[in-house]
C-alpha cells in the first residue's frame, strides 16, 4: 500500500492549517457564505438536510486496518456512531459539526487520509476496481495509475474551479468493477501491440440526467504520457465546457455536442503540445510509487491449497462461499465479500463497533488490509483458504457474514431524502422492503445475480441508470413516486435502462420488483442471468405482466 | 480599485483608455482587446507599454504575435467560479512564454490567489472588501506542489533532488 | 386548514448545521413549538427580513419559509420538512422530539 512521504504529510497537514482558517474566517463573518461553499466543499463539507455531512475520501478504495479504525473513532467522537460507504469509495458522516470539521481532518491526517476534493467542482477522489491487485486476470495494479492520478488532481491550480465535477475511474481487468465508462474520464489498463500495459481512456460518460456510457477517446495512450494527457483532456474541458447552464456543464455535454471524434482532437491537438511542456511524471517517480504496490508477502501451506477446506458440509458456509468469495491472484487466497447489506439493513452504513469489528478481522485474516467497494461492501483482500471458515464464524457472530453478495439483497441506495438536500424521495426504506421482501436467502440463490440500484433524484447517485433493476424517486405533487428502469449495466458491456412505464407508489414499487423476478423466473433460460434475460427479451414481458395487473 | 502583488499593494501606473479615447504619449496604457483588434499598428503607435484587457473567453492564442509588446495582459473572470482564468494564465505563461505582468481583475477570492500564482499570474485588481491580509497571508500557506511543469516547489522533483522543470 | 396560509421560518444553524426555527422575537430554536407562525404574506416578509439579519450575523444558513399543516402542532407540511424536524425516517432511534 502506498505510504506518505514527508510531502505527502506537509499537504494534508498544511490543508488542514488552511481549512481550519476558512472556517474561523466564516464563524467570525470574514467570508460569507457564498464564498465559503466552494472552499467547504472543497474539504468534503455539505449543508445536508439536518447538519453538515462530511464526505471522507477512501482512494481507490484502499484502507488499513488502523485507518478504519480511525473512521470509527471519528464516527463515536464527532457523529453518532456510524457511518455511510457510498458508491464512489467514500465514506460520509451525517452530523457533523462545522466548528469540529478541522479535528476530524486532523485526526484523519494523522493516518495518512483527508477529505480533499471529496465534492465541489474539482477532480474528485479517484476510484479503482476493488479488486485491484488481487484479480486474477488484471494486466497490472490500477493503484499505481490512481495514487499518480491522485498526487497530480490534488490541489490542482488550473483545474480547481472546473465548470462541474470531474470524476476519474480506473480499472484493469476485462471484467469492469469499477464502471469506468459512467465516469468523466475511465481508464481502462489494457495491452498494447507489444504487450506492454497502456491505456483505453474513456470519456463523457455519466448518469445524471443525461446519462451516456463514455466513447473511447483515446486508444492505447503510452503510460508515461498519462498526465500530460489528462492536463490536456481537462484544459479543453475547463475551456470549453459550459459554465451557463449546470445541467449542461459536464463535460459528457461537451464530448456530445463536439462529437466523439471532434473531441478527440482537439484533445489530441492540445496533448501534442502538453506532451513536451514536462507535465509527464518522471519516470523514477512512477517506479517509487510502483514499488508500493508491490504484492505482499504470501505464506501458503498445504491447507491453502487443498482442494477441501474445513467447514464445507455446512450449506450456509457453502452459499457464503459461492457468493462472497473471489478468485485471488495467488494461490491458496481469497478475496471475501464482507455485505454491508443485512436484511432489512441500510445499504452501506456501519457502526463505529462493526467498523471496529472488521479492522480487527482484516488484521487476523487479510494482512491488515481492507477494500470498500462501489457497491457499498467491504473486502478483506487476502484470506488464506484454510482459514475462511474461521473467518466465517467471526463474521457470523458479528451480523457481517449475510451471504448476498451480487444478489438480489446486494441493493445499492443513496441517502435519498432520509438525508440528502436535493432529494426528491427517500431511497433507503425502498431498499430496505425489497430487502425484506426477498430475505429467504435460498430464493435468492435461486434468483441468482441481479443488481438493484436506487436513487433518491436524478443526480443518481444511487446509479439507477446502471441498475439490472434501476428505480429512481421523483416528487409526484408532493407524494414519493418511482420509476423502475430496467437493463442497465455498470461493467464492462456497460449500458443504461430504460424506463418501464407509468412509476409507482413506495409500496408498489416492492410489488412490482418482485412482479419483475418473478416473470425473469418463468421466462428465463437454463443458466441465463438476469441482464442476459432482459437483453434477450426486452422490456416487453415485463411490462405486460406489470401493468397487466393495474 | 486597489492593486497588490504577492508582497502587498502596489502603485498601479497603468491609464485605463476607452476604445474612443485618443492615446496619450509618454505614458503606458491599458487597451481593450477590442480596440486592438480595430486600430491594429495604430493601436501601438509611440513606444509606450501597451497593456491588453480580455475576458476569460478569450482565445489566447491571438495574442501570440503582439506578446513581446506588450507589458501587461489583464484577465475578467465572469465571476468568482469562473476557473478559464487559470487556464487562461498557464497558457500564456508556460506555453507562450509571456513574462510581463499578468494581472486578473474583478471576481475573485483570496482564497483563489495562491492558484492564480501558481498558475502566472503576478497582480491583482480585487473588487471593493477584499480581504488583501487573507490573501497574502494564504500565499505563504503551501511550501510545496505535486504538478509538474509549473515555476513552483514540485514534490516529484524534490523526491528525487531534480530542478523542477517548466516556468511561470 | 391546509389552504389556510401558515408558515414558520426554518433554516440550519451555521455552527454546527443543526435545524433550527424562528422564533416571534428573532431567536432560533431547535423545536417548531416554539416558531411563529407567519398567517399573512406581510407577516411572512417580516420573519424572513429578521432571518436575513440572523444570516448577516452569521447565526444561520439557508433560512426558508416552509408551508405548516397543522397550526397547534406546527407540523410541516412537506414531507422533506417533516424529515428535517425530526430526523431521518429510517433511524427512530435518533428522532429528535418536537
Ligand atoms: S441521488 Fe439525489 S437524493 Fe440521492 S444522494 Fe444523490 S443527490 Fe441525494
Amino acid at each position: 500500500m502506498y505510504q506518505y512521504d514527508a510531502y505527502d504529510q506537509a499537504m494534508v497537514d498544511t490543508r488542514v492549517a488552511e481549512f481550519r482558517d476558512q472556517v474561523a474566517r466564516r464563524l467570525s463573518g470574514a467570508l460569507s457564505e457564498e464564498h465559503f461553499r466552494p472552499l467547504r466543499l472543497l474539504n468534503g463539507l455539505y449543508l445536508q438536510l439536518h447538519a453538515y455531512m462530511l464526505r471522507v475520501a477512501i482512494p481507490y478504495g484502499t484502507l488499513t486496518s488502523r485507518q478504519m479504525r480511525t473512521l470509527a473513532d471519528i464516527a463515536e467522537k464527532y457523529d453518532r456512531g456510524y457511518g455511510h460507504f457510498t458508491t464512489r469509495q467514500n465514506i460520509q458522516y451525517n452530523w457533523i459539526k462545522l466548528e469540529q470539521a478541522p479535528d476530524i481532518l486532523a485526526d484523519l491526517a494523522a493516518v495518512q487520509m483527508h477529505a480533499i476534493q471529496t465534492s465541489g467542482n474539482v477532480i474528485r477522489n479517484v476510484t479503482a476496481d476493488h479488486f485491484a491487485g488481487v484479480a486474477k486476470d488484471e494486466v497490472e495494479d490500477p493503484r499505481i495509475a490512481a495514487e499518480i492520478i491522485r498526487q497530480w488532481s490534488t490541489f490542482h491550480p488550473e483545474f480547481s474551479f472546473l465548470p462541474r465535477k470531474f470524476k476519474i475511474a480506473v480499472t484493469a481487468d476485462t471484467k469492469d468493477r469499477a464502471a469506468v465508462k459512467f465516469h468523466d474520464i475511465g481508464i481502462a489498463i489494457v495491452k498494447d501491440a507489444k504487450g506492454a500495459p497502456a491505456y483505453d481512456v474513456y470519456v463523457g460518460g455519466g448518469m445524471g440526467r443525461t446519462p451516456f456510457v463514455a466513447p473511447l477517446i483515446k486508444s492505447k495512450l503510452p503510460k508515461t504520457e498519462l498526465l500530460s494527457y489528462l492536463d490536456a483532456t481537462l484544459r479543453v474541458y475547463n475551456r470549453y465546457g459550459r459554465r451557463d447552464n449546470i445541467y449542461k456543464a459536464r463535460i459528457k455535454i461537451l464530448v456530445d455536442a463536439l462529437g466523439p471524434e471532434e473531441f478527440a482532437r482537439q484533445v489530441e491537438d492540445e496533448w501534442q503540445l502538453t506532451r513536451q511542456e514536462h507535465i509527464n511524471l518522471p519516470p523514477e517517480e512512477e517506479a517509487r510509487i510502483r514499488a508500493f504496490f508491490a504484492p505482499p508477502a504470501y505464506t501458503t501451506e498445504a491447507a491453502d491449497l487443498a482442494a477441501n477446506m474445513p467447514g464445507t458440509n455446512d450449506p450456509a458456509f457453502r452459499a457464503w462461499l459461492s457468493t462472497n468469495t473471489h478468485a485471488h491472484k495467488a494461490a491458496g487466497y481469497s478475496i471475501v465479500t464482507i455485505s454491508l447489506k443485512p436484511i432489512g439493513g441500510i445499504p452501506g452504513d456501519a457502526s463505529t463497533a462493526e467498523m471496529n469489528r472488521v479492522a480487527d478481522l482484516a488484521d487476523t485474516y487479510s494482512l491488515g488490509e481492507i477494500r470498500v467497494t462501489h457497491e457499498q461492501n467491504l473486502i478483506l483482500p487476502h484470506v488464506r483458504r484454510s482459514q475462511l471458515h474461521a473467518l466465517w464464524t467471526e463474521l457470523k457472530t458479528a451480523g457481517l457474514a449475510v451471504a448476498n453478495a451480487g444478489l438480489v439483497t446486494d441493493i445499492i441506495a443513496c441517502p435519498g431524502l432520509d438525508y440528502c438536500a436535493l432529494a426528491n424521495a427517500r431511497s433507503i426504506p425502498i431498499a430496505q422492503r425489497i430487502s425484506e421482501r426477498f430475505a429467504d436467502l435460498d430464493r435468492q440463490h435461486s434468483v441468482g445475480e441481479l443488481k438493484i440500484k436506487i436513487s433518491g433524484c436524478i443526480n443518481a447517485c444511487g446509479h439507477h441508470h446502471a441498475g439490472h433493476i434501476g428505480i429512481l424517486g421523483v416528487d409526484r405533487k408532493g407524494e414519493e413516486f418511482y420509476q423502475i428502469l430496467l437493463g442497465g449495466s455498470g461493467a464492462e458491456d456497460a449500458s443504461i435502462g430504460t424506463i418501464l412505464g407509468p412509476g409507482f407508489s413506495a409500496d408498489g414499487v416492492v410489488d412490482a420488483v418482485e412482479t419483475i423476478v418473478n416473470t425473469y423466473v418463468d421466462l428465463r433460460q437454463p443458466g441465463e442471468p438476469f441482464l442476459a434475460a432482459v437483453r434477450r427479451v426486452g422490456n416487453g414481458p415485463f411490462k405486460e405482466r406489470l401493468y397487466a395487473r393495474v | 480599485m486597489p492593486v497588490f502583488d504577492a508582497s502587498g499593494l502596489v502603485d498601479d501606473h497603468w491609464i485605463v483608455l476607452g476604445d474612443a479615447d485618443p492615446l496619450p504619449a509618454g505614458a503606458p496604457v491599458l487597451l481593450t482587446w477590442e480596440r486592438i483588434a480595430r486600430d491594429g499598428e495604430a493601436a501601438f503607435a509611440g513606444r509606450d507599454p501597451r497593456g491588453v484587457a480580455i475576458s476569460s473567453d478569450f482565445d489566447v492564442a491571438k495574442l501570440l504575435p503582439l506578446l513581446p509588446r506588450i507589458g501587461l495582459v489583464v484577465v475578467k473572470p465572469a465571476n468568482f467560479k469562473d476557473g478559464r482564468v487559470f487556464s487562461v494564465g498557464r497558457l500564456l505563461r508556460q506555453r507562450y512564454g509571456f513574462n510581463g505582468d499578468l494581472r486578473i481583475q474583478g471576481e475573485f477570492i483570496p482564497d483563489q490567489v495562491p492558484f492564480l500564482v501558481r498558475c502566472g499570474y503576478s497582480s491583482f485588481e480585487a473588487a471593493p472588501g477584499f480581504d488583501l491580509d487573507a490573501a497574502l497571508r494564504l500565499l505563504k500557506v503551501f511550501a510545496f506542489n505535486y504538478q509538474t511543469g509549473l515555476a513552483d516547489k514540485n514534490i516529484f522533483a524534490l523526491r528525487h533532488n531534480q530542478p523542477a522543470a517548466g516556468r511561470a | 386548514m391546509s389552504k389556510e396560509f401558515a408558515k414558520i421560518i426554518t433554516a440550519n444553524r451555521l455552527q454546527d448545521g443543526a435545524v433550527v426555527f424562528l422564533t416571534s422575537e428573532g431567536a432560533w430554536a431547535e423545536s417548531t413549538q416554539a416558531a411563529a407562525v407567519a398567517r399573512t404574506p406581510d407577516d411572512e416578509t417580516r420573519l424572513l427580513t429578521l432571518a436575513a439579519a440572523s444570516v448577516k450575523a452569521c447565526r444561520v444558513v439557508d433560512p426558508n419559509a416552509i408551508d405548516v399543516s397543522a397550526l397547534n402542532t406546527r407540523e410541516p407540511a412537506r414531507l422533506r420538512e417533516r424529515i428535517r424536524q425530526v430526523g431521518p425516517t429510517v433511524r427512530p432511534d435518533l428522532a429528535r422530539a418536537i
